[in-house]
């Protein structure tokens, strides 16, 4: 019996993904279930056993497995977590209810902050305290947490952040605090704030902290409770995908609850890292638009761009991220003209139900699908491959507000509508690219995500993009990225150094620790030593300024790496702020090493590419659609995507109906089925956007 | 609402389109700010004009901003520089708060964006220096008696000509301040953000011609004006006013100054009126017109329609009257530089006038001032002059439809403070307490937020401590039958024998290693009677020690053991 299959299961709100590839045949395999909010092992089960079933394998075979789930997400979003008591340092007990200081809008005189998470009675200041280089001033007063955790267990709390000052610096304390818990109240959960984010600014340390220790519970007491299901049927216990765009193993991510927040949608990003590379693409944009909103990132030189902060919900956690721009325009986003006569899209949304008005559920707003609708271009009998019909009379209905308040002709009001919903999307890719210093006419865009390929040639004309990439299995995308993901954990230490000679060795040193660390992890991890890989890099700023600019170190620390650093942050420097002083001294803030550890490669089936001209049979018939190319409706030819071979080419305008999604190919433009399934399309000159 | 020859789309899109500039503007400046005034607390705004000086965008930072920059570029391109001198490549530089700008700290910078040789706009950056010279480090002595003690003033100089750095200016800020490494790094930090802002607008004309973003910006301007309007004539015509005081000037001592507004409300535009205002200070607390101006934006703002685009338009319903030789519009060399303090005075002023007009609307007076704390001298981590400079919030009152916000900046401010691991780390400071403060939130059907307590003890010798402190001899009023909150104070050395108590509006005393500055600051009004308050309510907040076992027994009549 032969175990090299990989499997992967994501679970997102609607539907559970899977996919299976068999490593021997290349062949990937891949299915959807329903979702099942209330207990997400139940689908992820149900899954499995589908696509064992497909596959005619059995559970023993199954030699790799990912998973990635929305489950914390969704716990933080619905504000649904876990009640938590806070030990922090005495006095400083309220940093977290007074955050930044900082009202979130200026002008609501209604407005709230963000919720602190911890009751102002179950904050306890503990007597102690590190001083900034990381000396004890005062020890650790034991007796203080005695009484504080039988405080917290007869209240029947089951989660304690400790987030001590400075405590990034030396966590002494901190790891003492929970020897003293776990004796007291062995069963309680214990986020430790150096170990969630080892950064000094106490407030966003501590905000990253009590989430943490808000989603742990119930959290680890899925992936505890998957655990047993997986074990019945036999298959092993996954890993997870992390929000770093790397996997951790389960007991990890039951500790770190907070690097699972985006393990869905990083899964995409990675995929089409993974895709571009076997198309020799090195730079990609990922444009992924779902219902309610739109997921933007940028992989530079093949690697996703790394964000150290996040924002969800106001809270500014600090974990290291694939950087996502996300924008509050979907499919489901709805489209109004506002009191002053303004044309808006999002961010509010139909939701999935009723949904937008052709989903004929009694919805009276409109959304971007119903516009989408309305110009032809999707095909009301085939959404979602013809399992659900569109009721093109209700959007039409719908409608007639809209036309009352503009004034202007049926097709306009949609036009305009979709135009905005584009431009709110092109700002989200403007936002990972021209902002940050890229030219978008360096990239491709890659869409996935069932909307986006109506939307994507638009954003790339904006943007002067000139290649539409979208990709095979663009609906389980994010699944086939857990595939390609390697083992990844990031550390973090901070010590404020001048970057110059005389500090190397200080520098050297603090890198020395972070290997040790990393390696211990890996090896315990079981990976070879050949496929392990430390990457470092250096938070930099100018001397006196608060905030950093990562640079990547290469593998030398002599002299001429220094200047290779300094030119390194100099140039982004100027890409990102427009002006740059060379002649300012340059200050090392934290030391971070990403420690990782290689999985095997996947190779994809690929065909050679048989013959430019689609087959006849993939010629379905003729459909009436708006073209933004033209301005203008026009009948043109519609193709069905699983009739198209490799090497297939076709001059827009056209459509092609796949079974999850619908392609627009404008007028100028050239689209593609590469050997690998993907479509290609490429953008002509000389277009209005 | 829409004039018939503009596209409502492409309107949105370009409007769009300034607005995210101004914004990203302002993320420039802040990442690459050198001083925690501009970094940590924003106290800054950066915004796109038209080539007359017209505000098309604004950064939403800090309202105590608004509307002043455009007032200050009309008024340079009037008086000192006509459209034909200048270039490509200047940056135009003013302090001077008798020539357009605000008080001497406030250096403003000017960038004009040319397309195919045309003068169209400018892209702007105001940004408070932590230090531009004067008598008191911080350069905001709250004993000044005029203007030259407030530091280094410039009428309007170009500090780049032509994309040449003028070095002979630059010398002479580098030797009148006290640590230039940060105003020049914040004045490189605004180039920075006057760069990035030319390159997208730039970029904006390359899509569209001149003529269609001119009638653009005029559709946004008319759009603005049209939404605030509309909201104004839901409110009762009529005269509503309100006075209240400030401490004192920080010169004549024990003296309070009358501040005092009546807002009339007649149809579509809000008249404020001032001129009942004290005779313009011997101390600091002075302000010039452009800023009293802000106060009005901002009051109309929160009362009419907080999301309206930020623009000329915006500020045409509104009517500011003040009187020359009064306090906020005082004759030349009159001291200002302690001018944010009587706007926020004034600001929680007008708000209580509004509340008779809009009582379910309006919350109850808040610590309606900053508590600044500047410490100086030499760091011996960096061998090199130090400046720490917080503004400390406070409590914000209580809504009339639930509690206020605690330990938060209100008002016409929104500065943030200064993580403590961060000062911690840069100066020879240590901090012992940083948390709300029990019963200072005016008890009520709705409880007022909390004010902050903090405690900072020096580490080293010969610091200077510069306070400025308001709202230390009165409480923030509770309105409807709330109680008032709990006034701030400041105590050195508190409950040792060398404890005493800090005039509110200290100014460069000398204190040494070990020294322990406590203060308070001011919490805010509770709305309705308390006698509304839901029991189980009161029975939270004193277990979240909120309220004391002693106000619980007082005011709610609720025995706890304490």
């Amino acid at each position: 019996m032969t175990t090299n299959y990989k499997l992967a299961v994501d679970v997102g709100g609607t539907f559970t993904d899977v996919v299976l590839f068999n490593e021997q045949q290349r062949k990937l395999h891949f299915t959807k279930t329903p979702s099942s909010p209330n207990d997400p092992s139940k689908g992820v089960i149900n899954g499995i056993k589908k696509i064992m079933n497909i596959a005619q394998i059995k559970p023993g075979q199954i030699g790799y497995f990912v998973h990635g789930t929305t489950f914390a997400t969704n716990v933080f979003l619905e504000n649904k977590g876990s009640k938590v008591a806070l030990f922090t340092t005495h006095g400083f007990r309220d940093v977290i209810e007074i955050g930044r200081q900082k009202r979130l809008k200026l002008y609501d005189l209604f407005q709230d902050k963000p919720s602190s998470l911890v009751d102002r009675q179950f904050r306890f200041g503990v007597r102690e305290r590190m001083k900034a280089d990381g000396e004890v001033l005062h020890t650790l007063n034991e007796e203080d947490v005695r009484t504080f955790v039988r405080i917290v267990k007869e209240n029947n709390i089951h989660s304690i952040a400790v987030s001590y000052l400075h405590a990034y610096n030396n966590p002494l304390h901190e790891l003492r605090t929970k020897e003293i818990i776990k004796e007291e109240f062995p069963e309680c959960h214990i986020s430790l704030s150096h170990h969630v984010s080892p950064e000094f600014r106490e407030y966003e340390r501590t905000i990253t902290t009590v989430v943490n220790a808000y989603l742990k519970p119930k959290t680890s007491n899925y992936f505890v409770n998957l655990e047993k299901k997986l074990e019945q049927i036999n298959v092993k216990v996954p890993y997870i995908m992390k929000s770093n765009g790397g996997i951790m193993t389960m007991r990890e991510a039951s500790e770190n609850v907070i690097q699972t927040l985006l393990s869905g949608p990083v899964g995409g990003v990675v995929a089409a890292g993974f895709i571009a590379e076997k198309l020799g693409i090195n730079n990609i944009i990922t444009f992924d638009m779902g219902g309610t909103s739109t997921d933007v990132a940028l992989i530079k030189d093949g690697s996703p761009q790394i964000t150290l902060e996040s924002r969800l919900k106001n809270y500014p956690l600090k974990a290291p991220m694939i950087e996502m721009e996300t924008v509050g325009a979907g499919g489901g986003s709805i489209g109004r003209i506002d009191e002053g006569g303004l044309f808006k899209v999002g961010p509010e949304s139909t939701g999935a139900v009723p949904g937008p008005a052709c989903y004929g559920n009694g919805g009276e707003n409109l959304a971007i699908t119903d516009f989408n609708l309305l110009l032809g271009r999707i095909d009301p009998e085939f959404f979602l491959g013809g399992e659900m019909n569109l009721d093109v009379e209700a959007a039409i209905k719908a409608q007639q507000k809209l036309l009352e308040q503009s004034h202007l002709p049926a097709d306009e009001v949609s036009v305009g509508m979709v135009k905005i919903a584009n431009h709110h999307m092109a700002e989200a890719v403007r936002l990972v690219s021209v902002r940050k210093g890229h030219n978008p006419e360096e990239f491709t865009l890659f869409a996935f995500g069932g909307a986006s390929p109506l939307h994507a040639t638009a954003i790339a004309r904006e943007l002067g993009i000139p290649k539409v990439v979208i990709p095979n299995a663009s609906s389980v995308l994010s699944a086939l990225g857990f595939l390609v993901a390697d083992i990844k954990h990031d550390f973090t230490t901070t010590n404020l150094l001048s970057l110059e000679i005389a500090n190397l060795p200080r520098i050297v040193n603090e890198f020395n620790t972070l290997e040790e660390r990393g390696k211990y992890l890996l090896d315990k991890e079981g990976v070879m030593l050949e496929n392990q890989e430390l990457r470092r890099s250096l938070d930099l700023r100018f001397k006196g300024q608060a905030f950093e600019i990562n640079v990547e170190l290469e593998e030398q620390d002599d002299q001429t790496n220094l200047e290779n650093i300094s030119r390194n942050f100099f140039e982004y420097y100027e890409r990102e702020y427009g002006f740059c002083d060379r002649s300012q001294p340059i200050e090392v803030v934290n030391y971070r090493l990403s420690a990782i550890g290689l999985t095997s490669e996947i190779s994809l089936e690929d065909y050679e590419e048989l013959q430019l001209e689609p087959p006849e049979e993939a010629r379905k018939h003729k459909r009436s659609v708006y073209l933004f190319s033209k301005e203008q409706f026009e009948e043109v030819e519609v193709f069905y995507l699983d009739k198209l071979v490799s090497g297939n080419r076709i001059s827009g305008p056209a459509i092609i109906d796949g079974l999850d999604t619908t392609i627009i190919v404008e007028a100028n433009e050239e689209a593609q089925l590469d050997r690998f399934g993907n479509i290609l399309i490429s953008l002509g000159k000389g277009l209005s956007s | 609402m829409i004039a018939a020859n503009i596209n409502p789309i492409t309107m949105e899109v370009v409007g769009h389109s300034f607005m995210s500039i101004a914004e990203e503007m302002s993320a420039a400046l802040q990442r690459t700010a050198y001083s925690s005034i501009v970094r940590e607390a924003l106290d800054f705004s950066t915004a796109v004009f038209d080539q007359n000086g017209n505000l098309i965008a604004q950064s939403d930072n800090i309202p105590t901003h608004l509307g002043s920059m455009g007032g200050t570029l009309k008024g340079i391109l009037k008086n000192h520089f006509t459209q034909a001198e200048i270039f490509e490549g200047d940056q135009i530089m003013i302090n001077h708060p008798y020539m357009g700008a605000s008080h001497s700290p406030d250096i403003l910078l000017f960038a004009p964006v040319f397309v195919e040789g045309t003068l169209v706009g400018f892209c702007g950056s105001m940004c408070h220096h932590v230090d531009v010279g004067g008598i008191a480090p911080g350069s905001a002595p709250g004993n000044a008696t005029e203007l030259y003690q407030e530091g280094l003033l410039i009428p309007p100089v170009k500090l780049y000509e032509k994309g040449k750095e003028n070095q002979t200016l630059i010398s002479i800020i580098r030797a009148n301040v006290r640590m230039p490494s940060y105003t020049l790094g914040d004045l490189r930090s605004q180039i920075s953000a006057n760069e990035i802002g030319k390159k997208r607008v730039r970029n904006l004309y390359e899509k569209y011609s001149i003529k269609t973003i001119q009638e653009i910006v005029h559709a946004w301007e008319t759009y603005s004006e049209n939404r605030i309007k509309s909201k104004i004539k839901t409110i009762k015509n009529g005269i509503y006013s309100a006075a209240g005081h400030l401490d004192d000037d920080g010169v004549v001592r024990n003296e309070q100054i009358q501040l005092h507004v009546s807002i009339e409300i007649k149809d579509e535009k809000m008249i404020y009126d001032f001129t009942k205002c004290a005779p313009q200070a011997k101390g600091p607390f002075n302000v010039t017109e452009e800023t009293v101006n802000a106060v009005a934006y901002y009051i109309t703002r929160c009362v009419t329609d907080s999301s309206v685009p930020q623009n000329e338009g915006a500020y045409k319903p509104i009517e500011v009257r003040t009187k020359k030789g009064t306090i906020l519009n005082p004759h030349f060399p009159a001291p200002v530089s302690g001018r944010y303090h009587t706007i926020m005075r004034l600001s929680d002023i007008c708000l209580e006038a509004m509340s008779k007009a809009l009582p379910d609307k309006i919350p109850a007076s808040s610590n309606a001032h900053a508590t600044t704390v500047a410490i100086g001298g030499h760091n011996p981590k960096t061998d090199d002059y130090f400046v720490y400079y917080e503004l400390n919030g406070g409590g914000m009152g209580a809504r009339p439809t639930k509690d206020g916000l605690s330990g938060i900046d209100v008002h016409v401010g929104n500065c943030m403070n200064v993580p403590i691991e961060s000062a911690e780390l840069e100066y020879p400071l240590l901090f012992h307490t940083y948390e709300l403060h029990q019963d200072s939130g005016g008890m009520g059907e709705y409880r007022g937020g909390l004010g902050i307590i903090r405690e900072i003890e020096m580490l080293e010798d010969h610091l200077t401590l510069t306070t400025r402190g308001d709202g230390e001899t009165t409480n923030p009023k509770g309105f409807y039958g709330g109680l008032d909150g709990r006034p701030g104070q400041k105590i050195l050395n508190r409950g040792t024998e060398h404890e005493r108590r800090l005039y509110g509006k200290t100014t460069s005393l000398i204190v040494k290693k070990g020294d322990i500055l406590y203060f308070e600051t001011p919490g805010s009004g509770g709305y309705g009677s308390p006698g509304k308050r839901p029991k189980e309510k009161v029975i939270q907040d004193y277990k979240d020690g909120y309220i004391s076992a002693k106000a619980a027994k007082e005011v709610y009549n609720l025995k706890f053991e304490d």
